[in-house]
C-alpha cells in the first residue's frame, strides 16, 4: 500500500481494512484463483458495507469475495465486461437474488449495522429501503398513478388520500416526469415512450422512499436523448440517494457515478474515485478494459 | 469443404447431368404433388361433410320440436261443477275435475262416438296435460267460470307425428298406432280449423314426461344450471390457487412433480372414472343425496380441473417475469405481486380456460349417469339437493324412448344444448381476442 | 339449527373480526400506519382468518363425522331382532329410517320400531347441531378475541397471513394428487369385490358376457356369465375403426391445412374442424343410432350385407369422426416440432415444388412435410410418405449412388445437413432446385460430418 493510497483514507477506515485483509487473507487460503481488490474498498460514511460476498449458481461461483462499500449520497458505478457480474452483484444488495432458484449467496452485507443476508431479515422491507430500476423499463400495464402509487400502498407509507397523492406527485417531480405525465395520469404507463417508461420505473421506486437505489443498466435499451436525460436525474437524485449503478457504458460511469468499481470474471479488480479509475487506473486489467482493449 | 467433388465426374459435369435429371423428374413430382393436395383437400371436405350432416340431421330432425299441434276446444266452464259452493275458493277450483270438461266437449264435438274403446280413443287425441293447462287457466283468472272460452290444448303426441307428417298412414291399421277411425277425426278437425302447428312452450317450460307432447328441458336445463353453478363455484378458486401454487411458489422437487404428473393423467382419464370416484367417495363414503346436483358438481369439478390448471397455468406463464421482477424490486412481497399484478394480467387468460372447462363439464354425460342424474325426473330442481337431471343426460334418456315425438324432441334438445355450448365457446373466443396481450 | 346457516353467522363473525382487528392495529399504532410492520388490513386478515378457519374446519369435520355416528347409536338402540338381519336388510332399514326423518316416501308401512327409531334419530340429530353451533361459535369468538389481545405493532402480521394463503394453495395443488388416490382406490375396493365373486382369469379370459346375479337360486338364467373378451374385442374393433376413419382424415387435413391452404381457408377450416371435438360425446351417440346405423344397414342391404343397427362399424365411424381434430392437431404439433432450420434447409434444397404457395405463406411450406419424416415416424403413419414417392418403396438414399431420382430422397433427409448459405436464395421458386442440384453435387455422404457443426449456427 502506497503512501498516497493511505492517505486517502482516514484512520477508521484503515483500520477497518486491516480487518478486511485478515479476512481476505483467510478466503485467499482456500480459492488461490481469487483476485485481491485494489483500491479504496471503504468509505468514509458508508450506507452500505458488503465483506468477502461471494455468489454460487449452482456449483458455478458467480461472484468471488467481493468487499466493497456504497457511501451515502455517492453514485457507485459498476462496470466490466459482460458477464463478469456486475448484474449479480447488485442484485445482492436488495436480495433480489432470492427470486433466483439454485442461487447461494455467502458474506455480510451490513446496512444499519445489520447483515442484510441474515435468517431474520424479512426481504419485503429491505426492498423498500433498497430498491432497484431494471435494464428494460417495466411498467405494470396499469395506470401512471397506479405505478406510482402502488409501493407506497403496500407499505403503508401514506396515511391517508391527500398524503398518498402528495408522494405520487413529488415522486414523479423528481423523477423529472410530472410535467409531461401530470394532465394524464389515469394512463396506461406502458403507452409511455421509452425514456418516459424508465423515469416512471424511477419514479415507482422513488415512490418507497428507499435509502438506496440499484439501477441495473438504466438506459441500455434507451435513446441518447432519454439516456442523458436519466443521467441528469440520477445526478439530482444523489442529493437524496445512495445510488448503485451498473452500465455498459464507460463515459456514462465517468459521468455519473463519484466511485467506480471494476469487475472483471466474477472479481471485483478495482475501485476507486472515478476520476481516478478512468485516468490512471492502477491495475492492468482495469487499464485494458478501459483503453478499450477488451470489453 | 474442401474436397470439391467425387474424382470420377470432374468439376461441371456432373452438376450439369444431375440438373437435367431433376428437371426431367419435375413432371412427375409436380403431379405427386398435386395428388397429394388432392387427398388434403378431400381430407377436409370429408371433414366438414361430417360436419355438415351432423348439423343438418340434427336440425331438420329437431326443429319441429319447436312447433306442436294443437286442438281447439270450446268448453264450457259451468260453475255448478266447478265452483259448487259459488265462493271460487282456490283450493275447491284446484279440485274441480277439468279432465271431464274437456271429455264432455269432446263428446259433443263427436256424438256419433259411441263405446267405451271409440271413447278412449277420441279422449286419446288431446294430450293428458290438457285437463291441467285448463286448470291453470282458471286458477289464474277465476273469472272465468261460467263462461265458454275457446281453448287451445296440446294434442297428443301421435296426432302432432301425424300433422307433421311422420306418421304413413299407407300402413295397414294393425300396425299404426292412429286407428282409422282417429284419422276421420283428425281430418274432421283439420277440416274444421280445428288444429293449429302452435310455439311450444311446453318444451322450454316444463320437467320431463313420459308423455311426449308435455315433457320439457326445463327440468334438464336448471339441473345443468345448477350443476355448472356448483361446478363453477368450486372448479374456478380450486384451478386458479393451485394454478398460482404450482407456478409462482412451488419449489422444483419431487412433490411438485408428483402432483404435476397427476394434474397431466387426470386430463386423460375417462370421463365415466371421475363418475365411479363420485359414486364411491361422495354418495357411498360422505352420504350426500343421490341425483343432486351437488354431486354432480364436484364430480364434474374434478373433471374439468386439470382442463382449467393447465390453461391457467399458461395464462400465468404469458405474464413476464419483468412484471414480477418490477414489484420485487420495491418490495412488494411475492404474494402481493402474485394478487395485485400476476393474477389480473392472467385473469382472462384463466377465464377463457374456464368457460372452455364449463362447456366441458356442460356436455359431459358418462359421468352424471354414474352418480344417480339420470333417474327420471318430472320436478323442476329447486335448489343443490333436490334430484335432478342435465341437459345431456336428458337427450340420452328421451334418445331411449321408442315413441317417435321423442326423437324430434331428443333433437330439439340437442339444438337448445349446442346453442350453449356455442355461446360460451364464443364467449371464451371474445375474451381471449379482447383481452389477449402481446408482450 | 341448520349447518349452512352457522356458515353464514361464521362469515359474518369473521368479517367482523376483520374489522375489529384492522380497528386494533390502528390503535396499537397509535394512528401512525409507519409504525406498524404490517399494513393494517393484515392485521384485520390475521384475525378474520383466526376468527373463521378453525370453525369452520371444525363445522365441516363435524357434518362429515355426525351422520355416520348418529347411525350407529342409533341401530344401537334397534331392538335385537332387527340388529341381527344380515348388513344388506340392517341398510335397508337405516335408509328407511332417514326416509322417515327426511320426511320421504318410505318403502314399506313404518312401524312403531322405525317410528321411535326415527324419533331418537331426529333428536339425536338436534342435539348434535345445537352443539355443533355452540362450540363452534365459542371457538371463534374465542380465537378472534384472542388474536385480538395478542395484536402488537413489530408483529409480522402480513407474513402470517401469506403463510396461512400459502397453506391453502398447496392444499388446493394436492387435490389432484387426492383426486388420483381416490379414483385408484375406488377402483381398486370395487375391483377386489368383483373378483372376489367372479375369478380373474374368468373375466380376462370368459368368452361369454352376460352379467347379471341371482337374487334367487332358483331364478331362471341365474347364471352370470362375466367374461370381457367380448367387451375388449368390441372397444378394440371400434378403436380400430376409429382411427382407420380418423387418421387418414386427420392427417392428411393437418398437412393441407398447415402446408397448402390459404389463409383464409385456414382460418375458416380449422376452427369448423375443431367444432367437431366441442360436441358432447351423448349427441355423436344419438347421431350414430339415429342416421349412421340406420344409413350402414340400409347400404349394407342393398349389398346383401346384413349390417345390425348396434353394429361396431357405426360406433366406430362416428368416434372416427369425433376425433378428427385431435389427430389433426397432434399431427400438426408433431410438424412444428420440427425445427425452422432443417425447414428452411429443404426448402433451399427445392423440396418444395408446388408453385402456388401464397405470398404470405411461411418460408417453410412444402419444404416441411418433404422431409419430415422423422416426425411422421413419430405419428405412425408411413403411408404418405410412400405416396409422395409415387407408391415406390422408401429407398436408403445414404447407401445409394447419387443419381437424380434417388437424390430427390437425399434432398430430403437431409434438408438439415444444408448450409445456411443456400436460404440466401431469396426467389422463393425456380431458383431453388437449381441451387440443390449444384449443392447436391456433393452428396449426401459428405455432408454428414458437416452439418453436425453447422446446424447449431444456422439457426
Amino acid at each position: 500500500m502506497t503512501a498516497t493510497q493511505t492517505s486517502a483514507v482516514d484512520a477508521t477506515v484503515a483500520a477497518s481494512r486491516v480487518k478486511d485483509a485478515v479476512n481476505l487473507s483467510h478466503i485467499a487460503t482456500v480459492a488461490r484463483d481469487v483476485r485481491e481488490t485494489v483500491g479504496e474498498v471503504r468509505v468514509r460514511t458508508p450506507r452500505m458495507r458488503c465483506t468477502a460476498v461471494n455468489v454460487y449458481y449452482g456449483d458455478k461461483q458467480a461472484i468471488k469475495n467481493v468487499s466493497v462499500d456504497v457511501g451515502q449520497n455517492e453514485v457507485l458505478a459498476m462496470i466490466g465486461p459482460s458477464g463478469c457480474g456486475k448484474t449479480t452483484f447488485l442484485r445482492c444488495l436488495n436480495r433480489m437474488n432470492d427470486t433466483i432458484a439454485g442461487c447461494r449467496v455467502t458474506g455480510e452485507i451490513v446496512m444499519d449495522g445489520e447483515d442484510i443476508n441474515a435468517r431474520r431479515i424479512d426481504v419485503v422491507p429491505l426492498r423498500a429501503r433498497v430498491s432497484m430500476v431494471f435494464q428494460k423499463p417495466n411498467p405494470f400495464p396499469k395506470s401512471i398513478w397506479e405505478n406510482v402509487a402502488f409501493g407506497p400502498r403496500i407499505h403503508g407509507l401514506a396515511q391517508d388520500k391527500t398524503e398518498l397523492e402528495e408522494i405520487v406527485v413529488n415522486s414523479l417531480k423528481r423523477a423529472g416526469l410530472w410535467d409531461e405525465v401530470k394532465d394524464r395520469l389515469g394512463d396506461p404507463g406502458t403507452g409511455l415512450s421509452g425514456g418516459q417508461q424508465q423515469r416512471l420505473c424511477i419514479a415507482r421506486s422513488i415512490a418507497v422512499q428507499p435509502e438506496v437505489i440499484l439501477m441495473d443498466e438504466p438506459c441500455s435499451a434507451l435513446d441518447p436523448i432519454s439516456t442523458a436525460r436519466i443521467e441528469e436525474l440520477i445526478d439530482e437524485l444523489r442529493e437524496h440517494y445512495s445510488i448503485c449503478i451498473v452500465t455498459h457504458s464507460m463515459q456514462q460511469a465517468a459521468r455519473v457515478s463519484q466511485r467506480t468499481a471494476y469487475f472483471h470474471l466474477g472479481d471485483l479488480i478495482e475501485v476507486g474515485d472515478t476520476k481516478q479509475i478512468f485516468t490512471r487506473p492502477r491495475h492492468q486489467l482495469t487499464e485494458d478494459y478501459i483503453t478499450g482493449r477488451f470489453g | 469443404m474442401s474436397s470439391v467433388a467425387p474424382a470420377a465426374g470432374g468439376v461441371g459435369v456432373l452438376p450439369r447431368r444431375k440438373f437435367e435429371l431433376v428437371l426431367a423428374g419435375m413432371p412427375r413430382r409436380r403431379a405427386a404433388e398435386k395428388r397429394f393436395r388432392l387427398y388434403g383437400q378431400i381430407a377436409i371436405g370429408l371433414g366438414l361433410a361430417f360436419l355438415v350432416i351432423l348439423f343438418a340431421s340434427i336440425i331438420l330432425n329437431g326443429y319441429t320440436a319447436f312447433w306442436q299441434t294443437h286442438i281447439r276446444l270450446d268448453v264450457t266452464l259451468d260453475a255448478a261443477r266447478i265452483d259448487p259452493q259459488g265462493n271460487r275458493d282456490p283450493e275447491a277450483l284446484r279440485r274441480a275435475d277439468y279432465n271431464e270438461l274437456i271429455r264432455d266437449q269432446l263428446r259433443a264435438m263427436f256424438p256419433d262416438v259411441s263405446g267405451r274403446r271409440d271413447r278412449l280413443a277420441l279422449y286419446g287425441l288431446v294430450s293428458n296435460g290438457a285437463s291441467f293447462d285448463l286448470r291453470d287457466r282458471v286458477l289464474a283468472n277465476p273469472e272465468l267460470v261460467g263462461q265458454k272460452i275457446a281453448l287451445w290444448v296440446p294434442a297428443d303426441d301421435d296426432i302432432d307425428m301425424l300433422m307433421k307428417g311422420n306418421v304413413d298412414r299407407s300402413v295397414p291399421e294393425s300396425d299404426r298406432r292412429l286407428k282409422d277411425n282417429q284419422l276421420a277425426w283428425v281430418d274432421k278437425l283439420a277440416a274444421e280449423g280445428r288444429l293449429q302447428q302452435r310455439f311450444n312452450a311446453d318444451f322450454f317450460t316444463r320437467g320431463d314426461s313420459r308423455d311426449a307432447e308435455l315433457a320439457g328441458i326445463w327440468g334438464a336445463a336448471v339441473g345443468s344450471l345448477l350443476t355448472l353453478m356448483v361446478t363453477l363455484a368450486l372448479s374456478f378458486p380450486l384451478g386458479v390457487a393451485a394454478a398460482v401454487y404450482l407456478e409462482e411458489f412451488a419449489p422444483r422437487n419431487r412433490w411438485t412433480d408428483l402432483i404435476e404428473v397427476n394434474i397431466n393423467n387426470l386430463a386423460a382419464v375417462p370421463s365415466i372414472v371421475f363418475g365411479l370416484l363420485g359414486l364411491a367417495v361422495f354418495i357411498n363414503f360422505f352420504g350426500l343425496p343421490r341425483s343432486a346436483p351437488l354431486v354432480g358438481g364436484l364430480v364434474l369439478t374434478l373433471m374439468t380441473l386439470p382442463t382449467i390448471i393447465i390453461a391457467s397455468r399458461a395464462a400465468l406463464k404469458s405474464v413476464p417475469p419483468s412484471i414480477r421482477e418490477g414489484a420485487l424490486g420495491i418490495g412488494a412481497s411475492p404474494m402481493q405481486v402474485m394478487i395485485y399484478h400476476v393474477v389480473p394480467l392472467a385473469l382472462p387468460g384463466m377465464l377463457t380456460g374456464t368457460i372452455i372447462g364449463m362447456a366441458q363439464a356442460l356436455g359431459e354425460t358418462a359421468p352424471l349417469l354414474m352418480i344417480g342424474m339420470v333417474a327420471f325426473i318430472a320436478d323442476i330442481p329447486k335448489g343443490i339437493f333436490d334430484p335432478a337431471t342435465a341437459l345431456p343426460v336428458q337427450i340420452y334418456l328421451w334418445a331411449d324412448s321408442p315413441e317417435r315425438a321423442f326423437v324430434e324432441r331428443t333433437s330439439a334438445a340437442i339444438i337448445v344444448l349446442l346453442a350453449f355450448l356455442a355461446v360460451m365457446n364464443a364467449v371464451a373466443v371474445v375474451l381471449r381476442r379482447r383481452f389477449e396481450r402481446r408482450w | 339449527m341448520q349447518p349452512s346457516v352457522l356458515v353464514l353467522v361464521l362469515l359474518l363473525l369473521s368479517s367482523a373480526a376483520y374489522y375489529a382487528g384492522r380497528k386494533r392495529a390502528f390503535t396499537v399504532a397509535q394512528g401512525r400506519l409507519r409504525n406498524l410492520q404490517s399494513l393494517p388490513a393484515y392485521y384485520g386478515l390475521y384475525t378474520a382468518i383466526w376468527c373463521g378457519l378453525p370453525a369452520l374446519l371444525l363445522l365441516a369435520a363435524w357434518v362429515s363425522l355426525e351422520h355416520t355416528i348418529i347411525t350407529n347409536a342409533v341401530v344401537a338402540g334397534l331392538p335385537e331382532e332387527i340388529r341381527q338381519l344380515g348388513p344388506d336388510r340392517l341398510n335397508l332399514i337405516v335408509n328407511d329410517i332417514k326416509n322417515i326423518v327426511q320426511g320421504n316416501i318410505v318403502s314399506r308401512a313404518p312401524d312403531a320400531v322405525m317410528d321411535a327409531a326415527a324419533g331418537r334419530y331426529r333428536s339425536l340429530l338436534a342435539i348434535s347441531h345445537a352443539a355443533m353451533f355452540v362450540v363452534a361459535l365459542a371457538l371463534a369468538i374465542g380465537a378472534a378475541a384472542f388474536t385480538l389481545t395478542r395484536i402488537k405493532p413489530k408483529q409480522r402480521a402480513r407474513n402470517a397471513v401469506e403463510t396461512i394463503i400459502l397453506a391453502l394453495l398447496i392444499a388446493c395443488s394436492t387435490i389432484a394428487i387426492l383426486t388420483t388416490v381416490g379414483i385408484v382406490l375406488s377402483v381398486l375396493f370395487e375391483s377386489i369385490r368383483f373378483f372376489q365373486a367372479v375369478p380373474v382369469t374368468d373375466f380376462l379370459f370368459g368368452l361369454d358376457w352376460s352379467p347379471q346375479i341371482a337374487l334367487r337360486a332358483d331364478q331362471a338364467g341365474s347364471s352370470g356369465a362375466f367374461g370381457a373378451v367380448p367387451i375388449f374385442a368390441g372397444t378394440f374393433m371400434i378403436t380400430l375403426i376409429a382411427m382407420a376413419v380418423a387418421v387418414p382424415i386427420g392427417l392428411m387435413s393437418a398437412i393441407y391445412l398447415s402446408e397448402y391452404a390459404t389463409r383464409q381457408v385456414r382460418a375458416v377450416a380449422k376452427p369448423l374442424l375443431e367444432i367437431l371435438a366441442g360436441i358432447p360425446t351423448v349427441v355423436y351417440g344419438f347421431f350414430a343410432a339415429l342416421i349412421v346405423a340406420p344409413f350402414l344397414r340400409d347400404t349394407g342391404g342393398m349389398f346383401g350385407l346384413g349390417i345390425a343397427s348396434e353394429s361396431a362399424l357405426a360406433a366406430g365411424l362416428v368416434m372416427g369422426i369425433m376425433i378428427i381434430p385431435f389427430v389433426s392437431s397432434l399431427s400438426d404439433d408433431v410438424m412444428n416440432a420440427v425445427p425452422q432450420a432443417m425447414r428452411d434447409g429443404a426448402y433451399g434444397m427445392g423440396a418444395t415444388q408446388s408453385g402456388n404457395h401464397p405470398p404470405g405463406d411461411l418460408p417453410g411450406g412444402t419444404a416441411r412435410h418433404r422431409r419430415c419424416d422423422p416426425a411422421r415416424g413419430v405419428a405412425g403413419d408411413r403411408r404418405d410418405h410412400d405416396r409422395r414417392d409415387g407408391g415406390r418403396p422408401r429407398r436408403q438414399p445414404h447407401r445409394e449412388p447419387i443419381r437424380g431420382g434417388h437424390h430427390r430422397d437425399g434432398a430430403d433427409r437431409h434438408a438439415a445437413d444444408r448450409r445456411p448459405g443456400v436460404r440466401q436464395s431469396q426467389d422463393p421458386r425456380g431458383v431453388r432446385a437449381g441451387v440443390g442440384a449444384v449443392r447436391g453435387d456433393a452428396g449426401p455422404e459428405r455432408d454428414r460430418p458437416l452439418h453436425r457443426a453447422q446446424v447449431p449456427g444456422a439457426v
